[in-house]
């Protein structure tokens, strides 16, 4: 079989059994890497044996699209995002060639007739950036396609009213395609079960940034794959890691080398099988302490925060959450620059590797004012520019081993 | 004691010994088996090293290529080192090498505190330069040596295939090749200034890469930058001679 899905699995494959070879025998991580290997096999089976129960499958992008909503509405969310090269050149067949990756490969995948393609039902996409705009107006060519509309002055009370109409909106539309209403209760167990999820992630976020054994890669790939898995059980599985990692930090041998670059990964989300980045930061000896990918903490860090669980309480509160997450198609987003210096200082990051993929506007204008700021403590940045391909990973790696040059001789120095 | 440095670029390999601040070094296009050109230019070049202690340290695009290595080393760390050998007010070091352009930018300390590498096009870089020769029916030493007063032609592109294709169409259309040549240092001159600007220009400046033996670059540079430049005697093995630095302070 020659498809797209066992081709994407196959790339998925060798990149995940790479992280699995150097596992230091954290067990819990086993459940991640096999869920990512089935992600285009076994998870997209099972989403389609719950649609032959009569089950509506919801595709989303972003972190704009609330999964509270979606789930409350007895329909099973899935993130369409999408990280591999081999589909943007199927994308390109119809789109422009210097665009979004993501957007790229994502509609790759529904042009070569992937099974996740045929598993969705409908689709929502945010207004973010242009690119998300465009794939909007692509996706509605092929299945029933939501627009939600996002404000981007986030800040006036003209956009948050908005955005609450907007998700009203929403509420109302999801109701009518799964003809069925979203009650209270529901929306309340769906906002827990999110919430949970979110609880989880700043568990990891927390592990990853104390002197563990170097589990960082594994903890981005398992907190990336919360946006695929199904709620419940991803918050099991991500919880038994967390159990694990906290044992483990009781008794194991810490890293204990402190010349060992803490970096913080943020800019445009990083998407499996495109473990590019990662991949040469961890071969170049630098350590992940941290991220602030929106494929990754990002989308998760604060929770939904209801006060008297009324409907209309509970819709605010999303909605208030969702304005939080510092999407850089917001302006201003200094609540991301903010972020990113509380990391800085929290996880004591010695540099931040700012990545920025082809065509992505925002991150790229926000890594401007990210450099500015970091430069103000002293804490030095390098903006990787790059795409889906691999032909640009030498180069990658000279500018990351450089960078990682410069941190020691500056921590040698300290010393 | 010897510091032996192994430049691995990606048009040649440079191959730098130090012993008690006394230099030798050999220079070789870069070939298919690097690491036994390198191993054949130290046994021919650099003379005999029995009974010394010898740290060899690589850097370069192909650094992981050399397995003897003690150490490999990015070529933007060796370049600090080198830069500041050649002359120790350095604050701005500037690359020229076959297929990329590096600026690195240091503090009082002489410590390196930021650096930009050229994108992954190499225009305005030595392979450029020596294709648009090709492209003009003369060499690379040639034009380097070329006593030029023509006009500079305004050349636009940014990229080598489109500058090829832009320099035929001057050459069709009659224009005198001294003008074409200047145009191109130009083109060089500008993407490199582009990358000083951005990084800061701080005096010292050092020009150093094979480039940098191109007269009509350096003058080009300096001026759009507006400073002197400093060119070491072989521009191109500074980065070797970092390393070879790197080398010997492993040693102790």
């Amino acid at each position: 079989m020659d498809d797209v899905d066992s081709t994407v699995s196959e790339v998925i494959r060798e990149e995940v059994d790479r992280l699995a070879k150097a596992n230091v025998n954290v067990h819990s991580m086993n459940y991640f890497y096999d869920f990512a290997k089935g992600l285009f096999s076994k998870r997209l089976d099972e989403l389609h044996r719950s649609k032959e129960k009569g089950v509506k499958v919801i595709g989303s992008f972003c972190n704009l699209v609330p999964e509270e909503l979606i789930l409350a509405a007895g329909a099973m969310p899935i993130r369409l995002c999408t990280g591999f090269y081999g589909t943007t050149l199927t994308a390109e067949e119809v789109m422009p060639r210097l665009f979004c990756p993501l957007v790229k490969s994502s509609i790759g995948f529904f042009l070569g007739q992937s099974k996740l393609f045929r598993v969705v039902d409908t689709i929502i996409v945010p207004t973010t950036c242009d690119c998300k705009k465009r794939l909007g107006e692509v996706f509605a060519e092929m299945k029933p396609t939501w627009i939600l509309e996002v404000p981007h002055n986030t800040e006036t009370p003209q956009a948050r009213d908005l955005w609450l109409e907007e998700l009203k909106l929403l509420k109302e539309h999801l109701e009518q395609f799964m003809k069925n209403r979203i009650g209270e209760k529901k929306l309340r167990e769906a906002i827990e079960l999110c919430n949970r999820k979110r609880t989880v992630v700043r568990r990891l976020h927390a592990l990853r940034g104390a002197s563990l054994p170097n589990v960082s890669g594994d903890i981005l790939l398992a907190i990336h794959m919360l946006y695929y898995d199904d709620a419940k059980r991803g918050c099991e599985r991500a919880e038994a890691l967390c159990d694990e990692l906290e044992k483990r930090k009781k008794v194991d041998q810490v890293l204990d080398d402190d010349l060992l670059p803490r970096i913080l990964l943020a800019g445009s989300p990083i998407i499996m099988p495109n473990w590019k980045l990662p991949r040469i930061i961890e071969d170049a000896g630098g350590v992940v302490v941290c991220d602030d990918l929106c494929s990754g903490t990002k989308g998760f860090y604060d929770p939904v925060q209801a006060q008297d669980w009324t409907m209309n309480d509970m819709i605010i509160a999303i909605a208030e959450r969702s304005l939080t997450i510092n999407c850089p198609s917001f302006t201003p987003n200094v609540g991301e620059i903010n972020r990113i210096l509380r990391f800085v200082e929290d996880s004591q990051i010695d540099g931040v590797v700012y990545h920025v993929l082809q065509g992505c506007h925002p991150y790229s204008f926000e890594a401007r004012a990210v450099e500015t700021a970091l430069k103000r403590r002293n804490i030095p940045m390098i903006k990787i520019d790059t795409d889906y391909s691999r032909e640009d990973v030498e180069q990658i790696r000279m500018r990351i081993e450089a960078f990682f040059e410069m941190i020691v001789a500056r921590k040698e120095i300290k010393k | 004691m010897i510091g032996i440095g192994v430049d691995v670029g990606s048009c040649s390999v440079k191959v730098v010994a130090l012993k008690d601040n006394v230099l030798k070094f050999a220079v070789a296009k870069t070939g298919v088996s690097i690491e036994d050109k390198a191993r054949g230019m130290i046994d021919e070049h650099l003379g005999t090293m029995k009974n010394e202690e010898v740290a060899l340290v690589s850097t370069g695009q192909g650094r992981h290529s050399i397995r003897v290595a003690n150490r490999a080393v990015t070529e933007i760390s060796a370049l600090v080192m080198g830069a500041r050998w050649f002359l120790p007010s350095t604050r701005t070091a500037i690359d020229i090498g076959g297929q990329g352009i590096r600026v690195v930018s240091l503090n009082e300390e002489g410590e390196m505190v930021n650096f930009l590498i050229s994108d992954r096009c190499s225009s305005g870089t030595g392979c450029f330069l020596e294709l648009m020769a090709d492209v003009l029916g003369t060499s690379m030493e040639k034009i380097s040596n070329m006593q030029l007063s023509a006009k500079p032609m305004c050349l636009n592109a940014t990229c080598t295939v489109f500058s090829e294709t832009e320099v035929v169409s001057l050459i069709a259309r009659g224009v005198e090749k001294e003008g074409i040549i200047e145009g191109l240092y130009l083109t060089v001159a500008n993407k490199t200034a582009q990358m000083v600007k951005q990084i800061g220009l701080k005096n010292d400046v050092m020009l150093c890469g094979g480039v940098a033996k191109i007269k009509g670059v350096k003058d080009a540079l300096a001026k759009l930058l507006g400073v002197k430049l400093f060119v070491p005697d072989n521009p191109q093995i500074v980065i070797g001679v970092g390393a070879a630095l790197i080398a010997l302070k492993s040693i102790g």
